[in-house]
């Protein structure tokens, strides 16, 4: 089931709604959450609940295990059969396919390629219970003796599909004790109208221009509509990823669950370090806690270990050559600002940095859409002056004007607008009164709005659901 | 006392209730109306049935066809459908300004023998 869809919104979420909130204890309110994130799952495909559980069930037992052998040598033993069952999962379902098209391609082999259906949320829900069991063997938390509290974490429905990646520690003491209060519910709601309005209002209108200018033959496209359908996207693909972590974190909110940031307007950055300090937060600060500490290569040698995250960091957002390219490249730009060093950096005058973080970014992102290795090569010529079909006008320009406010709107969305109106507020009673009912307004009209185009966007999946 | 100058000061408790309040009523609204009035079956601006309710199953359920039936029927035949079809087209012509002469695609492009 997708959140930007009417099923959901007004059939799916009521029915949640009002059984979370008939019962007053928590355990009752747990069962509610487990049986509905259950039920939500299993929409369209029931069969993947099965895994989801049996995940749950085998790290529940990891945890176990870590938690009851007072040898290292067993704990250890426990997280490598841990490690071994979810790295095993992603393998099988996410890249089984992947490596044997490959084997067959270098080793001209006729070797039979699984063709299965990726399980929607698998990235995801795997890469929590890694860090459950990490964190359990590093003692950082006591392992959960319930097995529902540990299902409850793995299947909590809002950030089950697209994260965030939460952190069994930042819920574990809502997990059994937790209250939602006036402000948490409003709080919860309002994000949650803002995450819905940057899916449908935002990135599904933006994906309808880059798939005007890439729908078709990526062969025939001009410069300027090469340059323009890629800006586009790096709009669309903020909106549609930040768009779901805000309602994630929004209904979360609604809860009584305090999700952890996952988006921190990463297109005010001013270097590539920055913007992964500011994108997709949760999977960043993943790599960095459980990769990079692991010394594959020795202590001294961080170069290898930071090619290894971010080789990773490709590799997890999907089976094909251009995310890997897509992670390595970022690698390398990490490295090269890395070499430079901070304080030379800094040096650099602002706006240089600011035009050279966008134009990686937006080329990354070009990396990132073309999962065909030869389409991406006509991509790469196509911004250059090489492109056989000129610089285009016309149609582009047609398209701009077509468009022009909501590229404008989108562009001024990349900005922290809540922040800065939410400081606005704190000058006086009379601010805050008028910027509070303003932004009630306003979300009341977001929320009708984004009904109304959803009526027309029934199949506008959002796109991290493939990772 | 400066300490208590910087910290963030609260939404009053009436705000708060307010927001909560007009919120829920967009959403009760919307989602009374959408489970109440009448579906439509076809569609004549689109020259199409629309989707149906399918009939459930434990077969159709475990193999997924009945949910996913059900969520085609349930944003497929949405109550005044093609008023809200106008609209939405409405909206979108508003997203910018026309130029003279220029050209307005729908759709993926076509390929082009150059």
């Amino acid at each position: 089931m997708v959140f930007s869809s009417l099923i959901f919104l007004y059939l799916f979420l009521p029915i949640c709604l009002v059984a979370y909130m008939v019962f007053k204890p928590v355990k009752a309110k747990n069962a509610v959450l487990i049986i509905l994130s259950l039920a939500f799952y299993s929409w369209g495909e029931p069969t993947r609940v099965a895994f989801l559980i049996l995940s749950a069930v085998v790290n529940y037992f990891v945890g176990l295990g870590i938690g009851r052998f007072k040898q290292e040598k067993y704990q250890k033993l426990c997280l490598a059969g841990g490690l071994v069952f979810n790295i095993g999962m992603i393998g099988v379902f996410k890249y089984s396919g992947f490596i044997m098209r490959n084997i067959n391609s270098i080793f001209s082999a006729d070797l039979p390629v699984p063709e299965i259906v990726l399980m929607a949320g698998i990235s995801f829900y795997t890469f929590q219970v890694i860090s459950y069991i990490v964190d359990c063997y590093w003692g950082k938390i006591q392992p959960q003796k319930n097995f529902f509290k540990l299902l409850l974490y793995v299947c909590l429905f809002p950030q089950l599909i697209a994260g965030p990646i939460v952190r069994y520690e930042t819920i574990a003491a809502e997990i059994d004790n937790r209250k939602t209060t006036l402000e948490d519910f409003s709080q919860g709601l309002t994000r949650f109208v803002v995450g819905l309005s940057k899916k449908v209002l935002l990135a599904d209108q933006l994906f309808r221009i880059v798939e005007d200018m890439f729908g078709g033959s990526i062969g025939s496209v001009t410069i300027s509509g090469s340059w323009y359908g890629i800006i586009l996207y790096s709009l669309y693909i903020y909106f549609d990823f930040s768009g779901y972590s805000d309602i994630a974190i929004g209904l979360g909110r609604i809860f009584g669950f305090h999700f952890n940031e996952n988006f921190d307007h990463p297109y005010l950055c001013k270097d590539i370090t920055e913007f992964w300090q500011r994108w997709h937060i949760s999977l960043g600060s993943f790599f960095r806690d459980y990769l990079l500490p692991v010394t594959f290569f020795g202590r001294r040698n961080k170069y290898l270990s930071l090619f290894l995250v971010w080789l990773c960091t490709g590799i997890w957002h999907g089976a094909s050559w251009n995310y890997i390219l897509w992670g390595l490249y970022y690698g390398l730009f990490i490295l090269l600002e890395t070499r430079i060093g901070k304080k030379n950096m800094n040096k650099i005058p602002l706006v240089i940095r600011h035009i050279y973080s966008k134009f990686v970014i937006i080329i990354g992102f070009g990396i990132f859409y073309f999962e065909d290795i030869g389409e991406l090569g006509l991509f790469f010529r196509n911004i250059t002056p090489f492109n056989p079909n000129g610089w285009g006008g016309k149609f582009e320009l047609s398209s701009l004007c077509a468009n022009v406010y909501l590229i404008a709107a989108a562009m001024i969305c990349t900005f922290p607008l809540m922040k800065a109106f939410g400081k606005l507020s704190q000058k006086n009673d009379a601010a805050r009164a008028v910027i509070s009912v303003s932004g009630t307004i306003l979300c009341m009209g977001l929320l009708a709005l984004s009904s109304i185009m959803l009526v027309d966007a029934t199949t506008d999946a959002f796109l991290y659901w493939r990772f | 006392m400066e300490q208590q100058e910087k910290t963030v000061k609260k939404t009053p408790r009436g705000l708060v209730i307010f927001n909560i309040v007009a919120i829920l009523a967009v959403f009760a609204g919307i989602t009374v109306f959408i489970n109440t009035a009448a579906r439509p079956t076809v569609s004549v601006e689109e020259k199409r049935k629309l989707a149906s309710c399918p009939r459930f199953t434990i077969e159709s359920y475990f193999s997924g066809e009945f949910t996913e039936k059900f969520s085609e029927y349930y944003n497929d035949a949405v109550p005044m459908r093609s008023n809200w079809k106008a609209i939405i087209a409405e909206i979108r012509s508003n997203f910018g300004i026309e130029i003279e002469g220029g050209a307005h695609f729908v759709g993926p492009l076509p390929e082009i023998e150059r």
